[in-house]
């Protein structure tokens, strides 16, 4: 039986979604024209936004025509406290526990392109044998066959070594660390923890950054906005 | 990580109250310390070294000899201003005028300079209170003028001037004190910005995360940007 249809909210923040095409064309740079399948996104430690930017980086690749599937591979967060809690819906878990075969896990959205995997239904208290297993590998290739990107949420980096597996196991790895808040011995701990499992780590995405911060490094950041003014100045004149 | 000229920089700049509120702290504290500073009053008599009996009294006229023993009299007997004899004597003389001023305290009081190569010299009196340095000055150059004829026997040295004003002067002037106020509290500023960065541990900047090797950074801004 497949999954119910899961509403997902869309960023209409055009600076936002122009962030997010920045990742998309990062993942594209350097890959010979051969584009990673599986993207594996990181964070450095809990509550740094990395479910909302792994479902908007989703989101951003459906809405470029790609057919994605997101994954929530939070392993140790509980079902209620979950973003994407679809209820009575079987998912990654319960798949690898052999509860449920693959087209089962699979729920639809609002967005063509884009499915979801939950997490599911089966508490499982050694989720690192089951990344590890055979059936994780067979899902994997399969979902790739299927899809054009794979998007993996894992737990914090310094919860467990969940995100490790993951991490070791996809083409590219984004890490998230947030402004204010992640440290920065943290970030370059993580960093050097998964040099250390050769994963491949396109690079730091920083989240939440104010408005000043943003403008700083984005030199044209007026572009448009100056584009708009010049434009309502013409107006005015005629 | 390492702080650069460039990140401390802007980190400076962002944090810019710090420096006027401390750079105001200081101004402040300049200017409070600079009311509080007490000023010294001195008087200053000069008296110059000539045999008076000869060239005043008999009318003779002063020799090269005569000059080069005046000359060798404010040498030798400069430091005998500061002695306790004349300091005792005109400590007499200021008490007949209703000043008591102990011996002691002329002596503190009391310094002497002279102009070079010449019979001319300087007594200047200097304390905190004004209204005693003027008749101190005139007692003690009195009181000099007494001792050096008990020791040489001749009116050697007279009073050319008598003291005649009394001069204020502060050790440090007060828009010095304000400009130093200034100075310490921005540096005090600065220092307090360069510690707050040290003892930082979270990512503030980009700048925080720019100089790790090989990783590009991406930014995702926060949802109410427009």
């Amino acid at each position: 039986m497949q999954n119910p249809s899961l509403e997902l909210y869309q960023n209409r923040n055009q600076i936002i979604q122009d962030a997010y095409d920045i990742l998309i064309a990062n993942l594209y740079l350097n890959s010979n024209g051969n584009p990673p399948k599986t993207i594996c996104i990181i964070g450095c430690e809990p509550n740094v936004g990395k479910t909302t930017v792994s479902i908007n980086l989703a989101i951003a690749l459906a809405l470029s025509n790609w057919k994605v599937v997101f994954i929530d591979c939070d392993t140790r967060k509980k079902a209620d406290k979950k973003r994407l809690a679809v209820e009575s819906s079987s998912g990654i878990s319960d798949y690898l526990a052999e509860e449920a075969e693959y087209e089962d896990i699979l729920t639809e959205t609002n967005h063509s392109n884009l499915t979801v995997i939950p997490y599911g239904n089966k508490w499982n208290k050694n989720p690192i044998g089951l990344l590890y297993s055979q059936r994780f590998n067979d899902l994997s290739a399969k979902l790739s066959k299927d899809y054009d990107f794979i998007v993996f949420d894992t737990p914090p980096w310094d919860s467990n070594a969940d995100a490790s597996v993951i991490a070791s196991k996809c083409d590219r790895t984004f890490v998230i660390a947030e402004i204010n808040k992640t440290c920065k011995a943290d970030l370059q701990k993580t960093l050097s923890q998964l040099k250390t499992i050769n994963a491949n780590v396109i690079g730091v995405i920083l989240n939440k950054v104010n408005k000043s911060e943003y403008k700083n490094y984005l030199g044209s950041y007026n572009y448009f906005k100056e584009k708009k003014r010049r434009k309502n100045i013409i107006k005015s004149k005629k | 990580m390492d702080i650069t000229v460039m990140s401390f920089y802007k980190a400076a700049i962002k944090k810019i109250w710090i420096i006027i509120v401390c750079m105001i702290a200081g101004l402040s504290t300049g200017f409070v310390l600079s009311r509080r500073t007490t000023a010294s009053y001195t008087s200053r008599a000069t008296l110059i070294s000539l045999d008076i009996q000869k060239t005043v009294i008999f009318g003779d006229i002063a020799t090269m000899e005569d000059l080069a023993i005046s000359k060798r009299v404010i040498t030798d007997f400069t430091d005998i201003v500061s002695s306790y004899r004349v300091a005792a004597l005109a400590s007499e003389l200021l008490s007949e005028d209703g000043y008591d001023i102990s011996p002691e305290m002329l002596r503190a009081m009391v310094s002497a300079s002279k102009l070079q190569d010449s019979a001319i010299l300087y007594l200047s009196m200097s304390s905190s209170n004004p209204d005693i340095v003027l008749p101190a000055a005139n007692a003690m150059s009195d009181a000099y003028v007494t001792v050096i004829k008990d020791i040489m026997g001749s009116h050697y040295v007279s009073v050319l001037d008598e003291a005649k004003d009394v001069i204020a002067s502060y050790g440090v002037s007060t828009s010095t004190y304000l400009i130093i106020g200034l100075t310490s509290g921005m540096l005090f500023g600065v220092a307090i910005i360069y510690f707050m960065i040290i003892l930082d541990k979270k990512i503030r900047t980009i700048d925080d995360i720019a100089r790790i090797p090989n990783i590009k950074i991406f930014l995702i801004p926060n949802n109410s940007i427009k």
